[in-house]
């Protein structure tokens, strides 16, 4: 297992090196000069040249390349042109509230999801089923931000229940942590007001984020479930006189969440892209609220950190995905 | 009993289970719900009489007054102060920093009395080395407005402790006009600036995230990528009134529609980045106005000068003429504009009236226009660009699209982001046949729009002159313009420069923008600043 896991991150600086030489590409093709945006409207050339210098896009383009690969190798991430900031200190200033967001999300599509898709699977056919299908399905069928705006209608405008944007209220004062991730900043420091207002304030995104993917994991539960029902060895558990939720959850289910967690795996990567829209709807001051300025004003370091890192999560979540076999099913060793 | 019976039934205690199960769990989520409410009730209670909450779309990336040349203007206007500013809505200057300011008959130097007894927010008193210094470092970081003086300031001197005294390389007498700018010619403190500054970098690594201005607002707290809170400066040289806010609060929101729903709720007092249609939707809803004033910014499609077809001149009038300029007013602004004759706005002193601008929707006249041209039958296409995601930029090549079937001339309607369109529109070669665009003055000087949008100098991005128009009599009448005092003959060189212009037609003028603010209806004391949209004077508001 072990040498398994080092081989695979022995894969990653590889990996990450093609991603970067392809985001270099892709951002420097774009037809437009950064320099020239961030100098203003109305800059004289000589102000878009200084400006041009000082971030060293006068460069060729190969040195200032290497020059991007020199600084990574030191975990130097850049200088934004943009907020004149090094990209690593703005990554960490923004993605705790990413990560927070797509954490939440995450555990509710499984909270809600796995449940949903064992009883539609055990009720199969029933009003029950039928409904938990119409109701995952229409999460898949609408675009994200339709569902953000509905939620915002629904919980904020009309019954006053739910904030409508951002992470906390404005007179209170973000926890000081270590994390960033203010429930578990506020849960540290036992500041339980913090906590709730977080907790208020995170509700609306993540449950819009996780309506958006609940389809998937509902669908491959249920008939991952059914598959797995339908084996010999659950007849021999009914014909051994087990209780129910032994049969379904010891012996079903286990053998039923693989392909479950493996849509998971490569759900985060959709989730990953679906909170750029989330957190520009409810105002959440995260990776995505960050890029969009970002990608507007073509800040090609900042571009490039986000991409990486969103590179990076998705490779650990799949290697973590991967290892998660292991655990539900011995005869997998790596 | 088959495996499918087995799945279906569930037996007696376990349903019983469930049913004890299922009724906690309502009973908690009940009782839960309840709490939230309670708790979100407490959320969406609205800010007090002595807090503004406004819905900001801009993340603050600086705050350093000689960098921001942005809507971040919105909160360093209310941190930072400059010698003179514009008055209300009007472009009339005014004294601010300094109370008193004469020039020489040839507009070469400016001498300014400074306001005694001001303080800085870290207590030291405002004197002329404050404002030399902060010239200097403007000019020497060369960002944002500077552009606007390095040219022009030889040196600044400080003939005694409240004098302070500009040396211009030539004559400028635009030049209050640009210490009146929305940015740049900000004072700041230069105890502070030789404090925190590390090597050559002029503290510009402290001032981005630290404010040392005289304004009546010192920031108290900056929750990155969330918001900017600002409090009241105690010892502010103006003084406070009971009913002049305590704190100011920015509110990060880039979604229009969540800014919307955030002052229909109660949870910010203005929204700034609504869109027209949203804006008449609010004028409806109860407890929130819409505050309109007259700006200097100017509506058009420019027309690209130098190419073929649009080179040539009897088909830029055929286009001027075929445009539906009523309908577009009613389309895209629902009748909320105001008249545009020429490329100055409708409030500058040197405007032309009605009378100078021939143009009209006439499809008869366009046709004559059109027949005179080198494409005598139309049959040909044009390209358009669009800024992506306006909603008044699309309506209006919608119908400009629409209109010119009539001439049998084809419209291509592209729509792309700003940082491609503006690189692509940077050159005549590449820019397209038409482009529409908002564009305003950096200065309330005539000199500065006309300049910007139809000088030889201002080509694509260089300046706002995306029609690449260029004409020796226009260059001239504004080069002994900018060197003229007698204000008369300058607004007369202006409307002769803005004639030969219009008869020219780079462009289909369309109108001068109305600044549309929907806030709730207790704000009081809002005038607009007519250079920059939605930018607010905080000080002199407040709630009733």
């Amino acid at each position: 297992m072990a040498r398994y896991i080092l081989r695979r991150l022995a894969l990653l600086p590889l990996l990450l090196l093609g991603v970067s030489l392809l985001l270099f590409v892709i951002t420097h093709l774009i037809p437009a000069d950064p320099a020239k945006l961030m100098a203003g409207p109305h800059a004289g050339l000589e102000q878009v040249a200084e400006v041009r210098r000082a971030f060293g896009l006068d460069l060729p383009l190969p040195k200032q390349y290497a020059i991007y690969l020199g600084g990574l190798l030191h975990g130097d991430f850049g200088t934004s042109i943009r907020t004149n900031r090094a990209v690593g200190a703005d990554l960490r200033e923004f993605f705790p509230a990413t990560f927070e967001l797509t954490g939440a999300a995450m555990v509710l599509t499984i909270a809600i999801g796995i449940p949903l898709g064992i009883a539609a699977a055990i009720r199969r056919g029933s009003l029950f089923d039928l409904l938990a299908q119409v109701v995952s399905l229409s999460g898949l069928s609408f675009p994200i931000f339709f569902f953000g705006l509905l939620m915002q209608l629904i919980f904020s405008r009309w019954l006053g229940w739910l904030p409508l944007g951002g992470r906390l209220s404005t007179e209170v004062s973000p926890p000081s942590g270590p994390t960033g991730l203010y429930l578990a900043d506020a849960l540290f420091a036992g500041d339980l007001a913090t906590l709730k207002d977080a907790l208020l304030h995170l509700a609306l995104p993540s449950l819009t984020l996780t309506l958006a993917s609940l389809a998937l994991v509902v669908r491959t539960t249920r008939s991952s479930m059914l598959e797995v029902l339908s084996q010999d060895y659950i007849r021999t558990a009914w014909a051994k006189g087990l209780v129910p939720p032994r049969v379904y959850l010891r012996h079903g289910l286990r053998n039923a969440l693989i392909p479950v967690v493996t849509v998971l795996g490569l759900y985060s990567g959709g989730l990953l892209g679906g909170v750029f829209l989330v957190e520009l709807i409810f105002a959440w001051p995260g990776v995505g609220f960050y890029s969009v300025d970002a990608i507007l004003a073509l800040d090609y370091s900042s571009i490039m950190g986000t991409a990486l890192l969103v590179t990076v999560i998705f490779i650990v979540v799949n290697l973590l995905v991967d290892l998660t076999y292991a655990l539900l099913d011995p005869r997998i060793r790596y | 009993m088959n495996d499918e019976d087995r799945m279906g039934s569930i037996s007696r205690r376990a349903f019983l289970k469930a049913v004890a199960l299922g009724g906690t769990a309502i009973g908690l989520s009940g009782a839960a719900i309840e709490q939230l409410t309670r708790t979100a009730r407490v959320i969406a209670a609205p800010a007090g009489k002595d807090t503004l909450v406004i819905a900001t779309d801009l993340e603050v990336t600086t705050f350093d007054p000689h960098i921001v040349y942005d809507n971040t203007v919105r909160i360093t206007r209310g941190v930072y102060e400059s010698l003179v500013t514009l008055k209300g809505s009007t472009p009339q200057i005014v004294p601010k920093l300094a109370t008193e300011w004469t020039s020489t008959p040839d507009a070469k130097q400016w001498t300014f009395k400074l306001r005694p007894r001001v303080l800085f927010h870290d207590r030291t008193t405002l004197a002329a080395d404050a404002v030399k210094g902060s010239f200097e470092r403007l000019i020497k970081i060369n960002r944002g407005f500077a552009w606007a003086f390095k040219t022009v300031v030889a040196s600044v001197e400080a003939p005694d402790p409240m004098t302070v005294r500009f040396n211009l390389k030539t004559s400028d007498p635009a030049f209050l006009a640009k210490l009146a700018a929305v940015s740049g010619g900000l004072i700041v403190s230069q105890k502070a600036v030789s404090e925190h500054a590390k090597g050559t970098d002029l503290a510009q690594a402290w001032l981005k995230e630290n404010i040392v201005g005289t304004g009546p607002y010192v920031v108290e707290r900056w929750d990155k990528g969330q918001q900017v809170i600002l409090k009241q400066f105690p010892e502010y040289w103006g003084g406070w009134k009971p009913n002049q806010f305590r704190r100011i609060v920015f509110k990060i929101v880039k979604e229009a529609s969540t800014q919307r729903l955030m002052l229909e709720r109660g949870d910010v007092d203005v929204a700034t980045i609504v869109a027209p249609d949203m804006i008449d939707a609010l004028e409806k809803r109860p407890g929130i106005k819409i505050e309109e004033s007259p700006t200097m910014r100017i509506f058009y499609v420019a027309m690209n000068t130098q190419r073929e077809p649009l080179k040539d001149l009897k088909l830029r009038q055929a286009l001027s003429y075929a445009f539906d300029y009523e309908g577009a007013k009613q389309a895209i602004f629902n009748g909320r504009l105001a008249p545009l004759n020429g490329p100055l706005p409708d409030n500058d002193p040197a405007r032309l009236s009605a009378s100078d601008k021939p143009y009209r929707f006439d499809l008869k006249r366009a046709k004559e226009l059109l027949s005179q041209s080198i494409y005598p039958n139309g049959g040909f296409s044009l390209t358009c660009y669009l800024f992506e995601g306006d909603p008044t930029f699309r309506k209006a090549a919608e119908i400009l699209q629409a209109n010119l079937k009539e001439l049998r001339i084809d419209v291509k309607i592209q729509e792309m982001a700003s940082s491609v369109l503006l690189e692509k529109a940077g050159k005549p070669e590449t820019a397209p046949d038409l482009l529409p665009v908002r564009n305003y003055p950096d200065y309330a000087d005539s000199s500065s729009m006309i300049g910007s949008t139809f000088g030889k100098d201002s080509w694509g991005t260089a300046g706002w002159n995306f029609s690449f128009y260029a004409n020796d009599r226009v260059e001239k009448l504004l080069a002994v313009a900018n060197t003229t005092t007698d204000q008369a003959k300058r607004l007369e060189m202006f409307r002769e420069a803005q004639r030969i212009i219009v008869a020219e037609a780079p462009a289909i003028f369309i109108g001068t923008l109305l600044n549309r603010v929907p806030m709730k209806a207790n704000v009081q004391g809002y005038a607009f600043n007519p250079l920059l949209g939605n930018s607010l004077n905080l000080y002199e508001m407040s709630k009733s």
